[in-house]
């Protein structure tokens, strides 16, 4: 009796030794494995968002181009024109049922964007809102869902001509920053929503003026 | 010395030094040396998962739009691991193969990802371990093409 006592005393050391170290040699698999899990997923959608604003800097259907040379991030204003929606150029809002070459040549499947360029010398404005035609992972289409929240959302009243949207800019719009933000929410996107600034230059006939480029980016 | 726990036989002081070092062994194994080596484990595998091949390779496809004239990205994940990618209708998808044991066995997929590309480029590539990503212009047009072997 009195050696099974003291068997037993060393077994339930080791015993104990054995499962600190069993719960521990867990714990430490489980976080290197969430931690390096976490990491690559949850920086999915900012990655996207910093590559597709850099595409687009570089797209010779935005910026000046020198024969075969681009001049990234020196913006066009007739390409601008061409491929957004003027703020003051009412029939431009057409391109938000017609779309964009841009968008089609430059995004993401199963994504949303909304781009918003502004000049910061002259307070001219542009953007634009489409994304990748594709159907996201669940079958679900992304933007038919986004497109269908903003009209059932449409707010017209007097503070249309005035709204504030993404970029800190007035635009003539039918629908506030909120709206748009409870719209990419009610579409289901899936990895979250980013948003990029990027400095750029606005060429001008002559002139070149300082701007930006916004770029929200929802998948 | 001679400690005695309620048995005949009782515990030798060279017994409680010999359990007081193993004791400090594991500290020293679960403090210092266990949580490198699992995190190099887990880093090196990172680097060659299907997932982690699958989004690189799409972040360098759409990386190389970004040139404005011409660059070429070469991308070896690893030296051992072999892949099947098929690049098609902006998606890369990424199979990573179980090594050959035999010469013309059927490759068993051990596991398979898919990453988003934001141009259009086409490939199917099966059981190769480099990758090359090519970009050009020409005639006012870009050009893209990917190569593996």
């Amino acid at each position: 009796m009195s050696k099974g006592i003291a068997f037993s005393i060393t077994q339930t050391f080791i015993t104990l030794i054995a499962i600190g170290f069993l719960v521990i040699l867990i714990g430490l698999v489980l976080g290197k494995y969430f931690e390096t899990h976490s990491m690559i997923e949850s920086s999915e959608v900012e990655h996207h968002s910093i590559l597709l604003g850099n595409l687009y800097l570089s797209s010779d259907m935005l910026s000046v181009t020198d024969g075969n040379n681009i001049q990234r991030a020196i913006f066009d204003k007739n390409k601008l024109d061409k491929q957004l929606i003027n703020k003051w150029n009412f029939g431009d809002y057409l391109k938000l049922i017609k779309g964009n070459e841009l968008f089609k040549e430059l995004s993401y499947p199963a994504s949303i964007i909304l781009m918003t360029v502004g000049d910061s010398e002259s307070g001219n404005g542009w953007f634009m809102i489409g994304g990748g035609a594709a159907k996201s992972d669940a079958g679900k289409n992304l933007v038919g869902d986004f497109s269908g929240c903003l009209m059932r959302n449409i707010k017209i009243d007097w503070n249309t001509p005035f709204r504030r949207m993404y970029g800190n800019i007035y635009f003539p719009s039918l629908w506030d920053q909120q709206d748009f933000d409870a719209c990419l929410k009610a579409a289901g996107t899936k990895s979250g929503v980013a948003y990029k600034e990027f400095p750029i230059s606005i060429k001008d006939g002559s002139s070149v003026h300082v701007g930006w480029m916004l770029i929200v980016l929802a998948e | 010395m001679r400690l005695v726990l309620k048995s005949r036989k009782g515990i030798t002081a060279q017994e409680i030094l010999t359990m007081i070092c193993i004791l400090a062994a594991y500290l020293v194994l679960l403090i210092f040396v266990l949580p490198q080596v699992l995190g190099m484990i887990f880093h090196n595998f990172s680097l060659f998962s299907a997932d982690v091949v699958a989004r690189d390779m799409s972040s360098l496809i759409t990386a190389s739009g970004i040139a404005t004239d011409r660059i070429a990205i070469y991308y070896a994940p690893s030296e051992v691991v072999e892949y099947n990618v098929e690049i098609k209708d902006r998606f890369v998808n990424v199979k990573m193969l179980k090594p050959a044991d035999k010469q013309g066995e059927e490759r068993k997929v051990l596991e398979e990802a898919n990453a988003k590309i934001a141009i259009d480029v086409a490939g199917n590539f099966e059981a190769k371990k480099q990758f090359t990503i090519d970009k050009s212009r020409a005639g006012g047009k870009n050009i893209y093409g990917v190569e593996a072997k």
